[in-house]
């Protein structure tokens, strides 16, 4: 249990008044709330149940499944490399099947590992790009959770329980806290577009190469001989 | 180990690799629990790394696929090779028992 599960019960009762006197009173013309409201598109409340929604162990375990296949690739390829290995076979034919075999298991890829131009590293990355977003969530929660404790402490929550729904007071108190909750929202919204942004390129398609940066013919010495 | 063992493991692999590649899908939890269905920005956030999500499980299926089809033709060019050694073989053979006679 995070700190925003501990503080969402009384923030929602907290968060709910502050809606209710933003919908009935709005705030003062020049508030800063106005701007955020804007670019956030959404009220204090709808920001509390949308991070309370987040599940990133859930993306974690969809993460981890994308990962154990990556590495089913790399095995794949390790366990045909030595078959190709153990095939004693010489000539143009077997040249010929060397470079080729060079081009598709450097295309498999020998290691699930985020960076590596192959189809088992592209599943990790993709792997690592939902964990990536799993700990933006968790981030964005404490975030949050950190300005609705302050919050539930405040001068201007006590303020929204004892001032007239209508009064000016409960309107600046409201968008006092407004800001607060909003700005993470905004600060988060920016985080995760980094995030979504930072790995755009390594879950793009990985074209095959049809010959390998690697492969060196080894097998051609002008007899043939294969074991049939 | 033989030619045609090797065909069969590299067609083994392209076919598991390709039959894989379908069950990928299966590893997206969903776009709400990437907070898509959220208002505002809040739901444009989640849809943007939702769509990350599913667009790169899409393409790493479309590149299983066509990787299991490409060790699949190599398993073929293997058979088609071993046969034509064994061809030759059968031939150089049957030229030295027709000499020998």
């Amino acid at each position: 249990m995070d700190t925003l599960a501990w503080v969402a019960e009384p923030g929602r009762d907290l968060l709910a008044r502050v809606d209710a006197v933003l919908a009935a009173s709005g705030a003062p013309a020049d508030h800063p709330i106005w701007p955020l409201l804007r670019r956030v598109g959404a009220l204090p409340g709808d920001v509390l149940e949308a991070y309370c929604g987040f599940a990133p162990d859930r993306l974690v375990a969809a993460g981890e499944r994308v990962r154990v296949r990556a590495e089913t690739y790399a095995e794949e390829r390790a366990d045909l490399a030595a078959a190709v290995a153990a095939t004693d076979w010489t000539g143009t034919a077997a040249s010929a099947f060397e470079q080729r075999w060079a081009a598709l298991g450097e295309h498999l890829g020998g290691a699930a590992a985020p960076d590596a131009p192959s189809l088992a590293g592209r599943l990790a990355a993709t792997a690592s790009y939902v964990d990536d977003v799993a700990a933006w969530m968790r981030d964005a929660r404490d975030d949050l959770a950190h300005e609705v404790a302050t919050a539930l402490g405040s001068q201007e929550a006590v303020r929204l329980r004892v001032d007239s729904p209508g009064g000016n007071g409960s309107a600046v108190s409201a968008a006092t806290i407004g800001v607060a909750v909003l700005a993470v929202a905004d600060r988060q919204s920016g985080a995760a577009e980094e995030v979504a942004e930072r790995w755009a390129g390594r879950l793009a398609e990985l074209p095959f190469r049809p010959f390998a940066q690697s492969s060196g013919g080894g097998r051609a010495d002008g007899t043939t001989n294969i074991p049939l | 180990m033989r030619i045609g063992q090797l065909a069969d493991r590299l067609e083994g692999a392209g076919e598991r690799l390709a039959a894989g590649a379908g069950a990928l899908s299966d590893a997206d939890p969903g776009a709400a629990a990437f907070g898509a269905d959220q208002p505002g920005r809040l739901g444009a956030v989640g849809r943007l790394l939702h769509e990350r999500w599913s667009g790169a499980l899409a393409v790493r299926a479309r590149e299983a696929a066509a990787h299991g089809a490409r060790l699949v033709d190599g398993a073929d060019l293997l058979g088609t090779a071993a046969e034509r050694y064994r061809g030759a073989d059968a031939s150089a053979r049957s030229r030295h028992d027709i000499e020998a006679q």
